[in-house]
């Protein structure tokens, strides 16, 4: 399942890679404006579209959604900009097919093999802290977009963060519903591109306002 | 005195407004009642500020100013609040529709066609 916003200039080419590994791929548009999906004419995939901008923690549960009503049995999310490998999704799945774990998240720490950029690496361990500071759990990459769901963990997973902020209120779903979990190693592939799309510190000021007005008005 | 001028000037013509609005139905009896009450309010503090001495002294401030000062911000921290909750709704509300019409579109449900 692969959220998109604007990528048209990498999206065709990722897509085309993730197909070339697995078969039953979901691309849900965001309300792109530079006609993202149309660079996917001709290519077997589900699309979906919003018609306007809702964010990524709503595009996942879109297309979360659509998976279950399709009949998933497992559910990985796939970022559209090219940061990561489909390679990397057979170690994310494993897991769940052992039924050692019902989410399995990528982490970029857990493998020498991720050339970080300081800044980036800087705001990554920030949000790690926080997320440890909030929810106790000790989590080596919170910001990874590369994750796996057994149908019956994505089941019980209601994004109501609509934006990047989803990927906290993961955590604190994964102790709500009391989800079995793992971190395994993935690459990421940081690209100039890849580099420019990531999240900026301004981001981040944005995901803490949105989880205080959740915590606020809760 | 031209700030009491400026401050009643504004509350009529909020006033009139809200009349000119109710009369057209564009906004509801409650939401009126409150504007109606509170400007003039307003109005009756700006022409009798002592009138919120007495208030002020039971509440154990000193200056029927500074009553008035505390209590606006309370309030206005009160409607930010239920602003903020309801624009939240709202937009929850409008992620649930973008969703609803991305799942049912045509082609959504049926066809592995780009």
């Amino acid at each position: 399942m692969v959220p998109v916003f604007n990528e048209a200039p990498v999206l065709r080419e990722v897509i085309e890679e993730l197909l070339s590994f697995y078969p039953n791929v979901i691309v849900v548009d965001d309300g792109s404006t530079d006609h993202s999906l149309q660079t996917l004419k001709g290519l077997p995939v589900f699309c979906l579209r919003h018609l306007v901008n809702r964010g990524q923690g709503a595009t996942l549960q879109t297309g979360m959604t659509f998976a279950l009503e399709k009949g998933a049995e497992i559910l990985v999310t796939f970022d559209s900009d090219g940061q990561h490998d489909p390679r990397d999704i057979a170690t994310l799945i494993a897991p769940l097919q052992r039924r050692e774990a019902d989410v399995v998240l990528g982490s970029r720490f857990l493998t020498k093999k991720t050339p970080l950029p300081f800044s980036r690496h800087l705001l990554l361990k920030g949000a790690i802290l926080f997320t440890y500071l909030t929810t106790g759990l000790p989590m080596t990459d919170t910001h990874n977009g590369l994750r796996a769901f057994s149908a019956q963990a994505a089941s019980k997973i209601q994004f109501t963060m609509d934006r990047m902020a989803h990927a906290s209120e993961l955590f604190e779903l994964l102790q709500k519903e009391k989800l079995r979990y793992l971190e395994v190693p993935v690459t990421i592939r940081y690209t100039p591109y890849s580099l420019q799309k990531g999240q900026s510190p301004w981001g981040v000021l944005r995901i803490l306002r949105s989880l205080a007005e959740r915590s606020l008005l809760k | 005195m031209i700030f009491q001028i400026l401050v009643i000037a504004y509350a009529i013509l909020t006033l009139a407004n809200a009349c000119f609005r109710r009369k057209r139905f564009e906004i509801t009896f409650w939401f009126f009642a409150s504007l109606l009450l509170s400007h003039l309010g307003i109005i009756a503090v700006t022409l009798f500020p002592n009138i919120t001495y007495p208030i002020a002294h039971f509440f154990g401030i000193g200056r029927g100013a500074d009553f008035v000062l505390y209590t606006a911000v309370i309030i206005m921290l009160r409607i930010l609040f239920y602003l903020y909750s309801q624009n939240r709704r709202l937009e929850q509300q409008l992620t649930q529709i973008v969703r609803h019409l991305a799942l049912t579109e045509k082609d959504a449900g049926h066809s592995k066609r780009s």
